[in-house]
């Protein structure tokens, strides 16, 4: 009976022990709640990979922000996320390569930060396949922030009087540690969605687009043109990877070096075109400084290597588009400019 | 030697019993499965992925490379042996860039596989702007076909039936692309809804492409239809009127 008795409490105990919730805080009051936040997005666009232990609050957006714009990521509080990914640039840098600690220079450009909730792969090689693993990587970079571990990160935001409470209201929890560091730097990112560009307004039917325009887009979105193979409309990136004709040997050997396969050497990632007219310079080294030099680069068909993809079929050979055709293509760049995106005040500085 | 009273006995033998039923041997299963190997070849030889590896001929006598193929089947209905028709609701898209595509499992049949068929592409009403927005392997942005909003007969959205890629040697002897791309142009359905396979029944089985029999019967001639074909009705037709022999099944 006893033995009964004992197996029952037990299984009870455990039972019970699932599903209670004890909270964890320390400096909180207890009372942890968060507001949801629901990304809007056009039926163009998959739906967002939102992952279940990393749903996005209004908190954790919140801690995220703080933590893209403060140096105090950097090992000398001098360089934070936004440095290199500027809100006015589209989360991208205006110079072609960026500045890390002690004025350490990289070797690529900062891609834009825009829409990544709906992709799968991120960094110009896609060597990661999710938002909160890419956020890991600039913080021990040494180009970058530079950091030797998570315990000296941690030091510098338990000794400041803001982030306890911060942490405290995304998480629950004033204890500061790298997985709540990373899922704050995640939901932050994740929220910066770009959806009403003069594109968008027009698939939606508010705008017109004028005869140039619609000329552009007819370049872009057939094989006149043919951009819309590694960019198609939507997210204007087919989250993949290419070698489009910059050079017939490669010092950056790009997805390569993730994957191993002799295909990929020199490839990168398509990145999204949406707010193209903010973030140059362009390409993967930023060598271009203007959408003429990129579009003249296409209509030249590139150079040849042996891996540049065949979707650059007219390598060594050239598109011929004309003088007009050019400008009409560029007219309908522009129009996936979105201002409110890059003036977005829940996405500005909050210090 | 172990003595065990009467009571015991019971006991034990209802143990033995519980343990059985959760550690014994497998049942006998009520269910099969069926696997698919998609294998692509150019006649005998197993195709090598590669830009320069311009070592493949096709009846027009033009050497090519074959750097990657895509392409979906839809309407897929497996024939099973006790009679039954089983279709299957999801597509299934191959894309040789991505190896976890080549290879696909259906589970849950009632019995073994005796046959197979599907359609190359999906049927005109399916092939509709963002209708499998969500599809996995990246389907949706690596398939999509262009909608221009009404501004261009040729592309109103949906899909990409298969897109195949690779270099050939053009008539002047030099490298050149080629872009074998098909799909829902100009209002037109070319997708192939093939007959039926019949095979002896297994659980596993190949789905191979012959890349060379989409150029051989009619001719198709990559110095003509090389680079974009997109808009091309003639290009669309022939490669439609190559497609009857492109697929073979074997028994795994």
């Amino acid at each position: 009976m006893i033995k009964k008795i004992t197996y029952i409490f037990l299984t009870v105990f455990f039972l019970n022990s699932c599903e209670t919730y004890e909270p964890n805080c320390t400096g909180c009051d207890g009372n942890y709640t968060s507001s949801p936040v629901v990304l809007s997005y056009p039926s163009s666009f998959p739906s967002p990979n939102l992952p279940p232990d990393n749903l996005l609050t209004e908190e954790g957006f919140n801690l995220g922000k703080h933590l893209f714009y403060d140096p105090i990521l950097s090992s000398d509080n001098t360089v934070s996320c936004a440095s290199c990914h500027k809100q006015e640039y589209a989360f991208g840098d205006n110079t072609q390569y960026s500045m890390g600690v002690n004025q350490s220079v990289g070797d690529r450009n900062a891609p834009t930060i825009i829409n990544l909730a709906f992709q799968t792969k991120f960094d110009w090689d896609g060597k990661s396949t999710s938002i909160e693993e890419q956020a890991v990587r600039p913080i021990f970079n040494e180009i970058e922030l530079h950091n030797n571990n998570w315990g000296e990160v941690i030091d510098r935001l338990e000794q400041s009087t803001l982030y306890n409470q911060l942490f405290c209201d995304a998480f629950g929890t004033s204890s500061i540690d790298s997985l709540h560091i990373l899922k704050a730097l995640a939901q932050f990112e994740r929220a910066l969605t770009s959806t009403d560009s003069k594109f968008d307004k027009w698939i939606r039917g508010e705008v017109m687009f004028t005869n140039e325009e619609i000329d552009g887009f007819n370049i872009y979105s057939t094989e006149r043109g043919d951009c819309f193979h590694c960019h198609p409309t939507g997210l204007f990136t087919d989250n993949f990877f290419h070698i489009n004709g910059l050079d017939t040997d490669f010092n950056d050997m790009g997805r390569y070096d993730v994957t191993g396969d002799n295909n990929d050497r020199g490839s990168f990632k398509s990145p999204t075109l949406r707010n193209i007219e903010y973030s140059a310079p362009y390409m993967h080294d930023g060598r271009f400084n203007t959408l003429e030099e990129v579009i003249d680069h296409y209509n030249s068909g590139g150079y040849p290597s042996p891996t540049v993809d065949p979707l650059m079929k007219y390598v060594g050979v050239g598109l011929f588009l004309t003088p007009q055709e050019k400008y009409n293509l560029k007219a309908f760049l522009l129009t996936l400019s979105d201002e409110s995106f890059i003036t977005n005040p829940d996405f500005s500085n909050p210090f | 030697m172990i003595f065990i009273r009467k009571n015991n006995f019971v006991g034990f033998l209802f143990c033995v019993f519980i343990s059985f039923s959760f550690f014994g041997c497998d049942p006998e299963p009520n269910t099969y499965s069926l696997d698919i190997n998609f294998k692509h070849f150019v006649d005998n030889d197993e195709i090598v992925f590669a830009n320069d590896s311009i070592i493949y001929q096709n009846n027009s006598g033009v050497s090519y490379s074959v750097r990657r193929i895509l392409y979906v089947l839809s309407d897929v209905t497996l024939y099973l042996s006790d009679g039954s028709i089983f279709p299957i609701d999801d597509f299934i898209f191959v894309n040789t860039d991505d190896p976890s595509t080549l290879f696909q499992s259906i589970d849950n049949l009632p019995s073994l596989c005796v046959g197979i068929n599907f359609r190359l592409g999906f049927s005109f009403e399916n092939n509709t702007d963002n209708n499998y927005i969500n599809a996995s392997n990246n389907f949706h942005l690596s398939m999509l076909w262009p909608n221009l909003n009404g501004t261009n007969l040729a592309f109103q959205g949906g899909y990409h039936y298969m897109k195949l890629e690779g270099k050939y040697i053009n008539n002047l002897l030099e490298e050149a692309f080629y872009n074998t791309h098909t799909g829902p142009t100009n209002l037109q359905d070319f997708s192939i809804l093939y007959p039926e396979f019949y095979f002896s029944e297994t659980s596993s089985i190949n789905i191979t492409m012959n890349v060379n029999n989409w150029y051989n019967n009619p001719i198709y001639d990559l110095n003509i239809f090389g680079s974009a074909i997109m808009e091309n009705l003639d290009a669309q037709n022939l490669l439609y009127q190559n497609a009857s022999d492109v697929f073979s099944i074997d028994v795994n």
